[in-house]
Order: structure tokens, then sequence, then C-alpha cells
């Protein structure tokens, strides 16, 4: 949730165009990846 | 999507560019949204309320420590949290006036401060504005000897705003503050549109107490804020409980009677501490929010027939405007009236206008980008234009 908070600041910061700067994108990948990796733990550990 | 029942999720801040005026200072920090979601629950900053059981003790959460950063960073001896400013307003007033005491507001006072006033059994006198509107301290003087030749004694209070909420405008608070110090009235700044905008030094300043608005100025949720005092108050303001029950003989520790014991718990409070870090750098670069509220006035101003109605150049991100000889002339045969500019703006992606303003009105530039402060002075121009108004 703390990740998907940082997408939602970055929705913020560049409204209402979204038109993300390199770094703003490179932020961006970054939590998503996280994200993926921790959709992948619960998937395991809840659904197995 | 909806959160719950009826209840449609909130996405106004994720989708366009918001210059509500009372919104943009109160926006959460990521910090705040990610403390928000951690103590949602009710009491969930008292897993460690230890004796003698009152908020402002709590050291996890660091509660305590929070306290006394905000009363450093204001310089002031005392603060407690609250919830919203008005809370801070009573909690003085309640201490220091009297049942038919005059108390001094302003012109431009907020009702709350007059609720306070009257729950107290005063009776407001209101400082006038000058042709700026602006609160002087020759305007003070003046008022103060009315009241005196009135009611045959002094003020016991006087309230000030920092930066007003119909105008925002800064007004003269430290001359202000010397002039009813001559009288011994004690002073109480209204900081809602200033502490967590711009640096506030309540000591530099000479005022008795500090008032502010966490959801309207300090990145926090609502509702919450602080009220800050001198040394010389704090006793007061903070006295602890006395009262006995006559059956029981409970006693109630050191519980605060103007606060009611503790205030603020779980996200109104830990909302606030999160984003006080944020906060207390955002005020050191208010020069930047100056840059976007001048950039977004200027380009108002640049359409033939508005005015200014707010101190100009602008020294604060909140500006009143008068359209009454630009957008509102187009309004009057617009095929959705009044109602064209707040539209043709959400078009493109900027919202906050009141639906239907296009006589007098507010807007706030705090916390934009400098993208989107420009998105939002192209957005008036481009409308203007559009719409056959010279624009220069």
């Amino acid at each position: 949730m703390f990740l998907l908070t940082d997408i939602r600041a970055l929705l913020r910061e560049t409204a209402p165009d979204h038109l993300l700067d390199a770094e703003q994108k490179q932020q961006a990948a970054r939590a998503l990846e996280k994200a993926k990796k921790q959709i992948a733990i619960l998937e395991k550990e809840l659904v197995g | 999507m909806k959160c719950s029942g009826d209840i449609e999720v909130r996405e106004v801040e994720e989708l366009s560019i918001n210059i509500d005026p009372i919104q943009a200072g109160g926006r959460l920090t990521p910090e705040a949204m990610k403390a928000c979601i951690a103590y949602g629950d009710g009491y969930s900053v008292c897993d460690y309320c230890l004796k003698p059981f009152r908020l402002d003790y709590i050291k996890k959460p660091p509660i305590a420590e929070f306290h006394r950063d905000l009363a450093e960073w204001l310089h002031m001896a005392e603060v407690r949290v609250v919830p919203g400013a008005r809370r801070g307003f009573q909690a003085v007033a309640s201490t220091l006036v009297e049942k038919g005491d005059p108390v001094m507001l302003t012109a431009l006072s907020h009702y709350t401060e007059f609720v306070a006033v009257e729950q107290s059994g005063g009776i407001p006198r209101e400082i006038p504005t000058d042709e700026h509107n602006r609160i002087t301290a020759d305007a003070a003087a003046d008022r103060i000897e009315e009241v005196l030749r009135e009611f045959g004694r002094t003020p016991s209070l006087l309230f000030v705003e920092h930066v007003d909420y119909q105008f925002g405008n800064i007004h003269e608070v430290k001359e202000i503050a010397r002039v009813a110090h001559q009288y011994d009235i004690p002073v109480l700044l209204n900081g809602a549109y200033s502490v967590g905008i711009m640096e506030v030094d309540g000591t530099a300043l000479g005022v008795d107490f500090v008032v502010g608005s966490g959801h309207k100025s300090m990145a926090a949720p609502a509702p919450s804020g602080l009220v800050a005092t001198t040394r010389e108050h704090a006793e007061s303001v903070f006295r602890t409980t006395k009262v006995k029950g006559d059956r029981t003989e409970r006693t109630f520790g050191i519980k605060e009677v103007e606060l009611m014991g503790c205030t603020l718990m779980g996200v109104t409070v830990v909302g606030m501490m999160a984003s006080f870090p944020a906060v207390r750098e955002r005020v050191v670069r208010f020069d930047r929010e100056i840059a976007h509220s001048r950039l977004v006035t200027d380009a108002l101003l640049s359409i033939e027939g508005t005015k200014v109605q707010s101190e100009y150049p602008r020294r604060h991100s909140l500006t009143r405007i008068d359209t009454r000889g630009s957008f509102d002339t187009v309004a009057k045969t617009h095929k959705k009236r009044g109602f064209f500019l707040q539209s043709e703006l959400k078009k493109r992606g900027v919202v906050g206008v009141i639906p239907g303003s296009t006589r007098v009105w507010k807007y706030n530039t705090y916390g934009l980008t400098d993208a989107q402060a420009q998105h939002v002075a192209d957005a008036f121009r481009e409308i203007a234009a559009e719409n056959g108004l010279e624009v220069t």
C-alpha cells in the first residue's frame, strides 16, 4: 500500500497530463517493480 | 470506484490541479497518507499510553517529541495539538475572556473567532481594514482607544490574522502586538493560513498565542490544529483539572481542562506528525510559492478588465480576484452562463473554482509544481482568448 501511495504522489505531482520526466518514470518503475514482488509474496503465502 | 456503499473514491487531486482556496495547504504528503493507512484505528496512538495518561506524554509514536519540536519551530514555550484552529481560539478565549469583556477582532476575522468570543460571553469589537484591505497598527490603536472609552476598560484579548482568509493579505502583526501590549492586552495570532505555509516566529512577532490549522496549512487530516503559548500564559490555558467526584472521590490526574483531556488521536495527530518534516522544509521555500502565485495572478491580470482585490504584488498564495470586467461579461451571453469558467477550467484539468463564479472569487496556488502553475496561468489566458477577451 505504501508503494501504491508513492505512485499516487507521482500522479498528484504530474496532474492533469501525467507526463512523467525521466526521473519520475524511474521512480514509478521502481515502485511498480517492488509492488509486483510484494504481490508475489502475498500470492505465495496466502494462496499457495 | 467506491470506498464503500455510496462513498465514491476521491481522485480530484490525482486527476486535476486543484486551486481551491481552502484545500491547497492541507493536501497530505505521501508520508501522512502512509501514516493514515497504518494508524486508521480509533485509539491507534494509545498502544503505549503510560502514566500520566496524556496524549502529549506518549513517546511511541513520538507525540511528546512532536510537541517539543512544534514549540521550538514556532518559537513559543508550549504547544498542544487541537481539533482545528477553532478549538485553539476556544481554549484561549475561554481562559481569558469573562462575560461582558470587550474583545478585539478584525474586520477580516474568521467566524470561528467570533463564535469563540460569543461562547465566552465576550463582546466583539472589530478593527477595520484600510483601503488596501489590510489591518494596521494605527487602526488597532484607534479602535482600542474607542473601546476603552466605551467600556471603561481594555479588551481582555486581541485576535489578529497573520494572513486573512478573504484576501490572503499579510497584516502588521508585530506592530499591532506592540500596540496591544502597551495596553496589556494579550495577542492571539490566527495563523490558519500561515503556520505550515510560511515561516512563523511567535517570539519575533511578539504575540502571546499562535493558533494554526493542520488541515488547512500543515498537510494534515481534519480536524487538526495547534495552539501555542508563551511561558506566561501556558499555566492558565493549559491548567489541569481540579474537580473531584463527591461520591466516588475520583480525581482526573493531569488532564487539561480547556482541551477536555486528550485531543487528537489516530490519523489526525499521526498525519500531522508524518507531514511535519516536509512542512518544516516547505516553509523555507515560500518564495517559490510566491513566484507561482504571481505567475497565475499576472496571467489573470493580463486579461482585460480583471482586477486583483488582494494586495499586489502578491505575498501569499491565496488570492481574491475580481473578474466582473472580464469573465463575467462572457457569462452574460454564454450558454452555460456563470458556469462556463468552471467548465472550461475543468476541460483543461483545473478544478477548485466555485461553480458559477465569474465575479469575485478566490484561488490558491500553494503546493503546485512549476509546470502546474504554468498550466493554470495558460488555462486562464486561453479561456479568455477563446471567449473574445483581450489578453495582453
